[in-house]
């Protein structure tokens, strides 16, 4: 399996280098075009990662968009865009769920990466520029958490689209109505601290939606491939 | 291994490429493919690997629907359309790291492997300075390394030498005779009547007997 990750990882690092600098320039400068601005904000470290949406200012939007389709492009590239390089060699040799583990382990790699480089860069950043800003490490896993998440669900999307099926959608989204029910009656009931505190919460959904990916992407790996030549 | 292919169609959006086949493969037989560019054969062929899935009919390997199973073909190698290796690895490098996978062979039998389809001098030459001859030879050895039941082969002697594929030819005879599936698709038909035990036309979606 690691096979798959460090081949992925590479396919990522060399064939979207070019994306990846323009992420890391246009996140890093953020924090000085809203100082030139004088739009600094108290949350100013969550905008600058995607983490709040903040209507206040157009240069927020962006920035909130810009880092959702950064991680969505990344995360399809991880699954999409590799295909082509000797994965009918890998396919035969490995079985669907190692593959999709490997696409999880990959994703959450490269978030991990990426998002610590720019956690400490960024840190660095606003202290050059006295910006005083409260992150802290679990700001940084939630970060992390978020973009995995978000990268799950766009494939989890993707899959829905692909499989083109009505009831499997409706299955979908019957099983996400039953989490947030129960989320908010059963398990509060079981232990009201958990749901108080948004950082378990934001764990319980990961965990949740991993199943769903694992689920749907097994199914439908074969008809992403498909499609990919 | 017993391979069954029943009222298999495949089309992409609403372009029937393989309509209605129903053929069967069994062990210690060579079988050839012949059609021109774009009859289907490569889709036959991926239908087969499990990389694609029917849109109708099913698929079985020793009776196991490979559609619901969720599984790929077991013990199955094949080298379609293009060999895909990573290009910054040497020919080696990229047999060993797809034998790392599953771990059934030594460093002794790759190169074993690749003295047979007469790479040894180029081994630790870059994929991405091969020729297209060499890339089809590292895709070659790639099938045969780990002793599959089931091989198959889109245009296998595309860019190789005569003396390479002759050798390779005899290498595929050897392998019929361990009881095995070997299934070829080309569009010349000389690869395949030298070869095969039963040959098939695929002309328009359709496949039969020649």
């Amino acid at each position: 399996m690691h096979f798959l990750i460090i081949n992925d990882l590479k396919y990522i690092f060399f064939k979207r280098k070019n994306w990846i600098i323009l992420y890391l320039i246009i996140v890093l400068l953020f924090p000085i075009f809203c100082k030139i601005n004088n739009i600094i904000k108290d949350d100013i470290f969550f905008i600058n990662n995607g983490l709040k949406f903040d209507n206040s200012s157009f240069l927020f939007i962006i920035m909130y968009i810009f880092n959702i389709i950064f991680y969505i492009f990344i995360y399809l590239s991880i699954h999409l865009g590799n295909l082509k390089i000797g994965v009918d060699n890998i396919f035969l040799r490995i079985n669907k769920f190692k593959i999709v583990i490997s696409k999880i382990i990959t994703c959450s790699v490269f978030t991990l990466l990426i998002s610590t480089f720019v956690f400490i860069v960024l840190n660095i950043i606003y202290n050059i520029l006295n910006i005083n800003i409260n992150s802290s490490f679990i700001v940084f896993i939630i970060f992390n958490i978020f973009n995995i998440l978000i990268g799950m669900l766009s494939i989890i999307a993707l899959s829905v689209v692909l499989y083109g099926n009505k009831k499997y959608i409706l299955f979908l989204l019957l099983i996400y109505m039953i989490y947030y029910i129960s989320r908010k009656n059963i398990l509060f009931f079981i232990n009201p601290y958990l749901f108080e505190n948004n950082f378990i919460d934001l764990i319980f959904f990961l965990i949740f939606n991993t199943i769903i990916y694992i689920i749907v992407l097994k199914k439908s790996i074969v008809k992403i491939f498909e499609r990919s030549f | 291994m017993k391979i069954e292919f029943k009222n298999v169609n495949k089309k992409f959006k609403k372009t029937p490429i393989l309509k209605n086949v129903n053929l069967e493969f069994e062990n210690g037989k060579i079988y050839g493919l012949i059609g021109r560019n774009g009859s289907g054969k490569s889709v036959f062929l991926k239908l087969l690997c499990g990389f694609y899935e029917p849109t109708e009919g099913q698929i079985y390997f020793d009776n196991v629907d490979l559609k619901k199973s969720g599984l790929f073909p077991p013990s199955t190698r094949s080298l379609i359309e293009k060999p895909n290796f990573l290009p910054y690895l040497t020919g080696f490098e990229n047999l060993k790291l797809l034998a790392n996978i599953q771990k059934k062979i030594s460093d002794e039998q790759i190169i074993e492997v690749l003295n047979k389809v007469n790479l040894t001098n180029d081994i630790n030459k870059k994929y991405c300075e091969y020729s297209l001859g060499m890339k089809q030879k590292l895709g070659i050895a790639q099938v045969l390394m780990e002793d599959p039941e089931v091989i198959i082969l889109d245009e296998p002697f595309n860019g190789i030498e005569d003396e390479t594929a002759k050798k390779i030819r005899k290498i595929l005879l050897e392998e019929k005779e361990k009881n095995k599936i070997i299934i070829i698709a080309s569009h010349i038909k000389e690869d395949i009547e030298e070869l095969a035990d039963i040959v098939f036309k695929v002309d328009n979606g359709e496949i039969l007997e020649a």
